[in-house]
């Protein structure tokens, strides 16, 4: 049953140098083609949308769209789902790109949650991400949604960036709270392949914080928010209570979804499958096929929903993974018996969760599930 | 069928020949030149290196069995021949495999390149041959390589082995120029085996392998009589009888064939499923008729290097057994006998005939065994004089060596390296020597402008990176060849490695002296270097007796999380994981400490640079 869509727009106006997600620069008129695609693609895949309760717009930058191209996109998401009965919907946004007109055009399309790209409110750090916006913009775009009384918001930020410091990470985390979002996205900067940043890092015109600071960073992170009221739900995700991200929980509970456009992955009748890669390859896939190429992925479900359960901070569902794998986690991954006495985990009738210990070293405790 | 007149005729008609060269003259691409034209092998089936069967020799490059064909070829003279060819690998470690191919052979081509000249292995490869008595045609191959230089080679194959060089056939197996010319030389010059059909069966061993469903297949050459279908046969060494259930020849296929008759090269099978009764250099005999005596076998092998192999999961010991019986079927040169760690717990202690030995063994027991194995520091075999001076022990495994208040002195085996390379690295060269302990023992110029070198060295220097190093600092021009010359007393002693503040009897090394507390740091460092960090920070010592003389420490793992994982993260995830796993098979747990296989042969990368 898919209980989740995401909808992937590959477009930017500038290449941020840590991101590694499927993007492009594309004109004005290969954007319209795009849309089209996922038009195309949404009502093809209509009949398996029924059950869906979230709908996510990701990227790229959905919010650089042209009002009529994202228009587009809102009335195509609105055929093929039925709006009024999701629990969530989200979109992703540039602070630079919000504005009365933005609020008002997602709002009339039933869109009720809004994920902000901020990354920091330190201009020499925004600048090292390859980011164009302020901080200033970041506080007009928040005063803008409150203005608008839209204040469900999640922020999203990147932490243990060259040459930062503790103390700019706690004046982050204060900027944060500051602004009144539901939610908060705290992540440790990850130099992916063949990104800008990791380019930098080969040539050696880069100093990474250290790992001693990195994880001191993380651990301010996992101090400072609970302290201001945002509970810590999955290792880089925190939210006042009721306002953890349904659609991202999709993922970490290991449920079904289907991801539309370039790219986009899905997770559907015990399938795993993604998009064509690239834009050229996904139009030619969608005029062929009516679908973005549903390419197959390997996958192995129980060890998966493992992985990413281990994820929340309620930590593996062992009643869950029960009645799904009809295997109890802990038999089948003696492992974590180890991982208890080292004190990586906690383990009970319910749930095995990691500790403080673990969350820090989880990849090591992820190792007894292979 | 078996009419003794027809089948002496057919004898004086067979040919059974190898192909000899250092590595990479073009042994192999002529030999597909010789298939090609005696039409075994359709044009649709041919590719490169067509004997080169394993996947492990096609992917290298190089060639490791022997393998034999049998071919027919029209003679310029009207009548038709029947070729035996067999293959032979051209790396120093698999000499043996090239002395007994030559064993069931009567001539052999030598192969020189136009353009590199005589090589080490050359050398050894001919004195092998002249050994065997075999008559040699020699082919001076590559001639359309602009820096041949045929005229030298001539002077060359006169002055340094004494072969009429004027009777050498220039050729180019890649063109396919002279091939005729070769196998028309094979015709006149190789004698048609020698051997009765009438007297009684005498088969060699020469190698052998294993088929799930027929057993062990001997591939032989008769010497004398004729085996076939039915006849009931002995194993000389080994006194097991068997009956013939089939006889054939390779094409390179496998093919059947009525009978095989003496001067005939190919293989039988017998249901044989005691592995153990087939020993490869064993003559065949008829049960009901036996030969008085065996044909001569092999030399007894020395492994040049020895090294432990133990499974990473203990439940797998009984499968190493198998896996290792059946491999040592196609490999008689593999040698092993149980030994236990305390590290690692139950396994083998196997000799090798060197490094790339070593390599080839443990990627064959993973590919065609799947078996998932853990190799120890690899050592060289030591003679350990007691200080009652009557008691020697011999020694290769470190963790073995006795307590040092009984050792008098160690002797450590000493080889003769013979070394060709062109005059202008003879500097390079020496102080390489030197800096392996050896000594110098002769220098002779084979032409005016190449040199052979001649060294006394330590084994256990040649062994381990000294190949390398020759290559590296001579831009790959100098070859290399080496023999044991017996033992020398050496001021070596046991380092030991602890881990956490335990010995790890695995990584032991016996290190002399001198080199002790250079050894000592390097290798603390390459183990950190390879070690992956765990929770705890573990101290990494190495120490000669009691006394650390070497120290450094794998920090703990502090943070180590994945900050983002979504939908389209879950495959890049799960996929490194499972690589992670791939890598985790061959690491093995030592108390707390998971070490990874490299650890075990960082012995042999302590001179690189970090």
């Amino acid at each position: 049953m898919i209980q989740g869509l995401y909808v992937h727009i590959p477009f930017c106006r500038s290449i941020c140098t840590y991101c590694d997600f499927p993007k492009t620069v594309a004109s004005a008129s290969a954007r319209a083609d795009y849309v089209r695609a996922i038009a195309t693609e949404l009502s093809a895949s209509r009949s398996d949308l029924a059950d869906v309760e979230t709908v996510y717009i990701g990227g790229g930058t959905p919010s650089m769209l042209a009002p009529d191209d994202l228009e587009a996109v809102l009335l195509a998401v609105e055929a093929a789902v039925d709006v009024g009965r999701l629990k969530e919907y989200t979109i992703e946004a540039n602070p630079g790109d919000v504005d009365r007109d933005f609020v008002r055009l997602i709002r009339a399309h039933g869109i009720d949650r809004v994920s902000l790209g901020v990354q920091s409110g330190h201009s020499r750090l925004l600048a090292l991400m390859g980011r164009t916006h302020t901080k200033a913009d970041v506080e007009r775009a928040v005063a803008t949604f409150h203005e608008q009384r839209f204040y469900n918001l999640n922020l999203d930020f990147i932490h243990s960036l060259p040459t930062e410091t503790v103390a700019e990470l706690e004046e982050d985390l204060d900027f944060a709270c500051r602004l009144q979002p539901t939610h908060l996205s705290f992540y440790t900067l990850i130099l992916e392949p063949k990104t800008i940043l990791w380019y930098e890092k080969k040539e050696g015109r880069l100093v990474l914080p250290d790992e001693e600071t990195e994880a001191r960073m993380f651990e301010t992170v996992l101090r400072v928010l609970p302290e201001r009221g945002y509970r810590r739900y999955e290792v880089s995700n925190f939210a006042i209570g009721g306002f953890e991200s349904r659609h991202n929980l999709l993922y970490w509970n290991a449920r079904e979804y289907l991801g539309v456009g370039m790219a986009a992955h899905s997770q559907a009748s015990g399938r795993r499958f993604h998009n064509a890669p690239t834009y050229a390859k996904y139009l030619a896939a969608v005029r062929s096929t009516g679908f973005g190429g549903r390419i197959e992925d390997p996958c192995d479900l129980l060890q998966e929903a493992c992985v990413m359960g281990l994820r929340k901070a309620s930590g593996i569902d062992r009643g869950d993974i029960w009645r799904r794998f009809q295997t109890d986690v802990v038999r089948r991954y003696p492992r974590l018996l180890q991982n208890e006495t080292e004190g990586l985990v906690a383990i009970d009738d319910r749930s095995v969760r990691l500790t403080d210990r673990g969350l820090i070293v989880m990849n090591y405790v992820e190792r007894s599930f292979v | 069928m078996l009419d003794k007149k027809a089948l002496q005729e057919r004898q004086k008609h067979i040919r059974n020949f190898s192909i000899i060269a250092h590595i990479d003259h073009g042994k192999s691409t002529l030999a597909d030149r010789i298939l090609q034209l005696c039409d075994a092998v359709p044009e649709r089936e041919m590719k490169n290196q067509l004997l080169d069967s394993m996947d492990l020799e096609r992917e290298r490059g190089i060639t490791i069995k022997l393998n034999s064909v049998e071919l027919q070829y029209k003679s310029r003279d009207g009548q038709d021949y029947i070729f035996h060819l067999i293959d032979t690998p051209g790396h120093v470690d698999f000499t043996y495999e090239v002395s007994r191919s030559l064993a069931a052979c009567d001539g052999a081509i030598l192969v020189v390149d136009a353009s590199q000249g005589i090589e080490a292995q050359t050398l050894a490869n001919v004195y092998l041959a002249l050994d065997n008595d075999l008559e040699i045609v020699s082919v001076i191959n590559k001639i359309d390589l602009p820096s041949a230089d045929v005229e030298k080679v001539r002077h060359e194959l006169e002055d340094t082995i004494g072969l009429d060089g004027q009777a050498a056939i220039p050729a180019s197996a890649k063109l396919g120029i002279g091939i005729v010319e070769i196998l028309e030389a094979v015709v006149k010059n190789v004698p048609a085996p020698s051997g009765s059909v009438e007297a009684p069966l005498q088969c060699l061993i020469f190698d052998s392998y294993y088929d799930t469903y027929r057993g062990v297949v001997p591939l032989v050459r008769v010497v004398n009589g004729v085996i076939k279908k039915g006849d009931r046969i002995r194993m000389m060494a080994t006194m097991a009888e068997y009956e013939v259930m089939e006889t054939g020849v390779f094409t390179p296929k496998e093919e059947s064939r009525p009978f095989l008759s003496a001067g005939d090269v190919g293989w039988f099978t017998a249901q044989i499923k005691m592995i153990e009764t087939v020993h490869v250099g064993d003559t065949v005999t008829a049960a009901a008729n036996p030969a008085a005596a065996p044909l001569p076998g092999y030399r007894k092998l020395t492994p040049m290097v020895y090294c432990g192999i133990y499974p990473v999961d203990a439940d797998d010991y009984q499968d190493l057994k198998d896996a290792l019986e059946k491999l040592k079927l196609s490999d008689a040169s593999l040698q092993y006998e149980p030994e236990t760690s305390q590290a690692l717990g139950f396994g083998f202690r196997i000799g090798f005939l060197g490094l790339l030995h070593m390599e080839i063994f443990q990627e064959r027991m993973e590919r065609e065994f799947d078996m998932n194995i853990i190799a120890t520091a690899p050592s060289v075999g030591y003679r350990v004089v007691l200080t009652d001076m009557k008691t020697v022990v011999e020694v290769d495994n470190p963790a073995a060596l006795p307590d040092p208040g009984r050792i008098h002195h160690i002797e450590e085996p000493y080889v003769k390296a013979t070394i060709i390379t062109p005059s202008d690295y003879v500097g390079n060269i020496m102080e390489l020597c030197q800096y392996k302990r050896g000594a110098f023992k002769d220098m002779q110029y084979i032409s005016a402008s190449r040199v052979e070198l001649t060294y006394d060295m330590p084994l256990a220097e040649i062994i381990f990176d000294f190949f390398d190093k020759l290559k590296s600092s001579t831009k790959g021009y100098a070859s290399l060849d080496y023999e044991l010359a017996g033992y020398k007393e050496s001021k070596l002693s046991k380092m030991d490695i602890l881990l956490n503040g335990e010995p790890v009897d695995a990584l032991a090394i016996i290190v002399h002296s001198d080199f002790a507390y250079d050894r000592g740091s390097r290798m603390c460092v390459k183990l950190k270097e390879l070690i992956p960090r765990q929770l705890f920070e573990i101290p990494v010592q190495a120490a000669l007796g009691s006394k650390v003389i070497a120290r450094t420490n794998i920090k703990a793992m502090r943070k180590d999380v994945l900050a983002k994982c979504y939908g389209g993260d879950i495959s890049r995830k799960m996929k490194l994981l499972n690589k992670q796993k791939e890598g985790k098979k061959r690491m093995k747990a030592v108390g707390s400490v998971e070490i990874p296989q490299e650890a075990f042969m960082a012995v042999l990368r302590l001179d690189d640079e970090n």
